[in-house]
């Protein structure tokens, strides 16, 4: 039976919370272990096909060849180009934390000097008229005592002049 | 050799923003409704019925138990998948499977998404891994405007032609009774809209639409006996490309997802002129520069050709090659059925059934797409006839 | 149909409580490898499907197979994901094969209970309208039903510990189980109550792990292994969704699933043509009922059989011989280990739990409150 007037009838409202405890594996611990206690991001080198990867893989997506070789990893960045970014102006729920996102918000598809596939993180500009693909961009990594062995360490990346 | 399928029935229900009255249960049995007359076939017919949404959306784990009372499924074989925005072609091909294997004659599937339940831009920012790019990813739209940056760099192609493509849409969207948004926009209408996510405005992404559709599956020997219209699946194909490299050419030569499926469904299909060999395109375009850009990507047209198509008016309703003449995803998104309702929307055009959304041209073959995930495509070629 | 669908090789991780050095995907990854190595085949070059089978509640991820096509060399293959129990990926991959539009597939599931809290999944897939607020989740649902269970036909607690003794006691043999123990009935009752008659050994613990098979057309199945198992019959079927719509003490999905793959096997009478059982048992009780929905033994008969000994390892059809869930096998790789476990068995290695001379196994997989979906399959080797 429809009501005659369209209107809810009534709500459930439910907060669903999950809490998570996941695992960073070998991999990607060890790069943390390195931005934290170094400062510096490491790519992963493919032994077969030679391509590095920052972020990390543990093996190869086009040859499964495992990287997990500690002697091929590599140090690249901190500074990159930037290939494509995209910057909220609205703000978002963010599943991570519960809180609204602060915008604006730009965030940057990144190629670290160095490295074969891209990482994706927050830029410190924000005027859109400034941001433009393919320009310099450099990490800033958070000094030594603030660092906690998470993706947070790089604060964002800033644009530099080359 | 496959047994070949068939679409037999098709049915969905209007896409709205709200729908007040209606629980996620009733809005699939509405779909399933609609699917079965259109089949004139009764839910007793189906040796299985297939559900397709993602989970995380609604909030309920299992749900294609959940609702099996109003999918039909209950009592009944019946599968779930759940791979993001190819939810719905994947249901469409998992029917397939079904029914090619030999297993089954006649199935059921299925796609829904009741948006107004949950919230679903922090539900899709949980793609990424929680260790490292979560953070960096809101949304879909965050990742689909980082392509457009790209398209608008790579191509030539201004914010004007994305504007363009969703004026196309308004027009289209006002013809199709069962699209979520029917407001017909101008090209002015769409540039002053407020911005969202750069180079993306509130218009030149899609809705948060509800609704659910459905479709018949049949084997050919049931086809021909209780259609008089079957719609043939001739082929589809399922394509993931790596995260973070190629579908940005570093390195190498662009090579994305939609790419390789367009050259492997053509090259299978004998198909060297795509915009003539195949009819109309309804195609899997969840913000405004996804026409132009993925109609390259699919091989369709060449590089940076796709926004001139856009300014010639060649891929409107009634132009050379018509694509999303049901005014596409732009203009209705229930994820779980959008893609599905790509598959349904093709099928009608070639049945001749889609009312005053139909084109003018005679639609003999048709393409769907899905795309989902960061880089999964689905492309599936439709056809009148079986061979 | 194409030919018949033939699994090749199969492989697992071994389950444990949590697996705290690996990443989710490195257990996909330990899976993978060693599937190919088995199967002795080139993940890039004869792959050319995935599917995988996980649930994006689990893994707290939308699209949980994302990282997965990047993991097993997916790069523009095809990847699709079935959202359920690993049972139902198993048969969507023999349905790529049957289908002629594959000739190899690779099938995997992963599942780490432990990175979060299962229980609140288990309530989100009740109905949120009517019942997910009575605070239900598998358990206490698991706990009505062998209450029901209990009164229509009078099978006791005795019984169902019996059932965690032989599966735990199983385990002791398998070096992929998590829970191996010897115990005694007794020892059983006497543990945590959970909710009543269940306690909590009584209960599959929470499990991380993984689990693959490759899955190949009868000719090339052929070429890679002088013994492939064959999948001669498939059934699944949904259950009532509301406790109340149904009568607990029955599983009719399931006799329907299990009727539908019996008739395609061409099996006539199920306790005497199968010469072994994998069946996925969250709770003890689960064992004596799924027995009885396979047809192994007649209504209300489920406490009898256990009683029997028929079911023993060394009886005349053994059930979980690898210590089924009990020992520990996460949510949807479930199925799939079922699988597994009986192709190696069809295969003879299946280690120091090896049932001598099978040559027909079901296995089964289910999920949900009270089993809510299940999924049968017979596995024969040899054949025309």
């Amino acid at each position: 039976m429809k009501p005659k007037v369209q209107e809810e009838l009534i709500y459930l409202d439910m907060t669903l919370k999950l809490p998570f405890k996941w695992r960073t594996g070998e991999t990607m611990g060890e790069f943390f272990r390195e931005l934290k206690e170094n400062g510096i991001l490491y790519a992963n080198q493919c032994p077969t096909c030679g391509r590095a990867f920052c972020l990390p893989k543990t093996v190869c997506t086009r040859d499964h060849t495992r990287c997990t070789e500690r002697s091929k990893w590599i140090p690249v960045g901190p500074k990159g180009t930037l290939v494509t970014f995209f910057m909220a102006e609205q703000s978002f729920l963010l599943p991570t934390t519960g809180e609204m996102l602060k915008i604006p918000f730009a965030v940057g598809i990144i190629l670290l000097d160095g490295a074969m596939v891209t990482l994706q993180h927050q830029l410190e500009e924000t005027d859109t008229e400034k941001i433009k693909p393919f320009m310099r961009v450099e990490a800033v990594i958070k000094p030594k005592e603030e660092r906690k062995g998470n993706i947070y360490d790089i604060v964002h990346f800033k644009t530099i002049n080359e | 050799m496959s047994n070949r399928v068939a679409i037999v029935g098709i049915g969905q229900t209007t896409h709205s923003g709200r729908r007040p009255y209606v629980n996620d249960g009733e809005l699939i049995y509405d779909a399933v409704t609609k699917a079965l007359a259109d089949a004139d076939l009764s839910i007793n017919d189906m040796e299985s019925v297939m559900l397709g949404n993602m989970d995380l959306f609604e909030g309920h784990s299992l749900n294609d138990a959940m609702l099996n009372l109003y999918s039909g499924a209950a009592g009944k074989p019946g599968f779930k998948m759940n791979t993001g925005g190819t939810v719905g072609s994947m249901m469409a091909i998992q029917g397939w499977y079904h029914i090619a294997s030999g297993l089954y004659d006649l199935c059921l599937v299925i796609g829904w998404e009741k948006h107004d339940e949950g919230p679903a831009t922090p539900a899709i920012s949980t793609i990424t891994d929680p260790a490292v790019d979560r953070p960096f990813l809101v949304g879909a739209i965050g990742g689909l405007a980082t392509v457009s940056v790209a398209y608008m760099q790579r191509s030539g192609c201004k914010l004007e032609h994305a504007a363009m493509v969703r004026a196309n849409a308004s027009q289209a969207a006002a013809r199709n009774p069962n699209a979520h948004m029917r407001e017909i926009y101008s090209v002015e209408d769409v540039m002053k809209a407020r911005m969202v996510m750069y180079p993306l405005n509130l218009l030149m992404c899609c809705p948060t639409s509800l609704g659910a559709c459905a479709l018949v599956l049949a084997s050919e020997s049931k086809a021909k006996k209780i259609s008089k219209k079957p719609v043939w699946m001739k082929d589809h194909v399922t394509v993931h490309v790596e995260y973070g490299g190629a579908q940005f050419g570093i390195g190498e030569k662009r090579w994305t997802s939609h790419m390789e499926a367009g050259a492997k469904l053509f090259k299978r299909n004998n198909i060297t002129k795509p915009m003539k060999e195949t009819q109309v395109f309804e195609m899997y375009d969840p913000f405004a520069f996804a026409i132009p850009m993925w109609l390259e990507d699919f091989l369709i047209c060449e590089p940076s050709e796709g926004w001139k198509l856009i300014e010639k008016g060649a891929l409107k309703l009634e132009g050379e090659y018509p694509v999303s003449p049901s005014g596409g995803v732009l203009c209705t998104n229930s994820i779980g059925d959008s893609a599905l309702l790509r598959v349904a929307e093709a099928a009608l055009q070639i049945r001749g059934d889609a009312g005053e959304h139909q084109v003018t041209r005679e639609v003999k073959q048709a393409l769907a797409s899905g795309f989902g995930g960061s880089f999964w495509s689905d492309l599936l070629l439709l056809s009148k006839t079986m061979d | 149909m194409a030919g018949r669908a033939g699994i090749v090789a199969a492989s697992m991780t071994k389950f444990e409580a949590a697996k705290p050095y690996q990443h989710l995907m490195d257990l996909v990854l330990e899976v993978t490898d060693k599937v190919v190595e088995a199967a002795g085949i080139s993940l890039k070059d004869d792959v050319e499907a995935v599917i995988s089978c996980s649930q994006d509640h689990w893994d707290g991820r939308t699209i949980s197979s994302m990282p997965i096509p990047d993991i097993v060399c997916s790069h523009l293959k095809d990847e699709s994901k079935v959202a359920g129990d690993g049972a139902y990926a198993a048969l969507y991959g023999a349905m790529h094969i049957l289908s002629g539009d594959n000739k190899l597939v690779l099938v995997v599931s992963h599942c780490a209970e432990s990175h979060t809290d299962g229980t609140m999944i288990e309530n989100w897939s009740i109905d949120h309208i009517f019942h997910r607020m009575l605070g239900l989740d598998y358990t206490i649902g698991g706990a009505m039903q062998a209450r029901r269970y209990m009164d229509k036909y009078k099978v006791t607690p005795e019984q169902f510990a019996k059932i965690v003794v032989k599966n735990k006691g199983n385990a002791r043999k398998n070096v992929y189980a998590q829970e191996a123990m010897e115990l005694t009935v007794d020892q059983v009752l006497k543990s945590r109550m959970l909710a009543d008659p269940i306690t909590e050994l009584q209960k599959k613990p929470v499990s991380d792990g993984a689990c693959a098979l490759i899955i190949a057309s009868e000719e090339v199945a052929k070429k890679l292994t002088p013994n492939p198992v064959w999948i001669t019959g498939a059934g699944n079927c949904y259950e009532f969704h509301n406790p109340g719509d149904r009568d607990l003490a029955e599983c009719d999905a399931l006799v329907k699933a299990a009727k539908k793959a019996y008739k395609m096997a061409g099996i006539g009478n199920p306790a005497k043509d199968i010469d072994l059982v994998e069946l996925s048992e969250n709770y003890a009780y689960q064992e004596m009922l799924w027995t009885e929905g396979l047809g192994l033994c007649g209504k209300g008969d489920g406490g009898k059989l256990i009683d029997s000994g028929k079911t023993q390892i060394k009886g005349e059809l053994p059930v979980n011989p690898s210590g089924g869930l009990l020992s520990g096998i996460p949510v949807t790789v479930a199925g799939m280990t079922r699988v597994a476990e009986a192709v190696w068995q069809l295969q003879g290695k299946a280690g120091e739990h090896q049932v001598q001379g099978a040559k027909r196994a079901v296995v089964h997989g289910c999920d949900g409150l009270c089993g809510q979906m299940h999924c049968v399959l017979v596995l024969e080797k040899g054949g025309k």
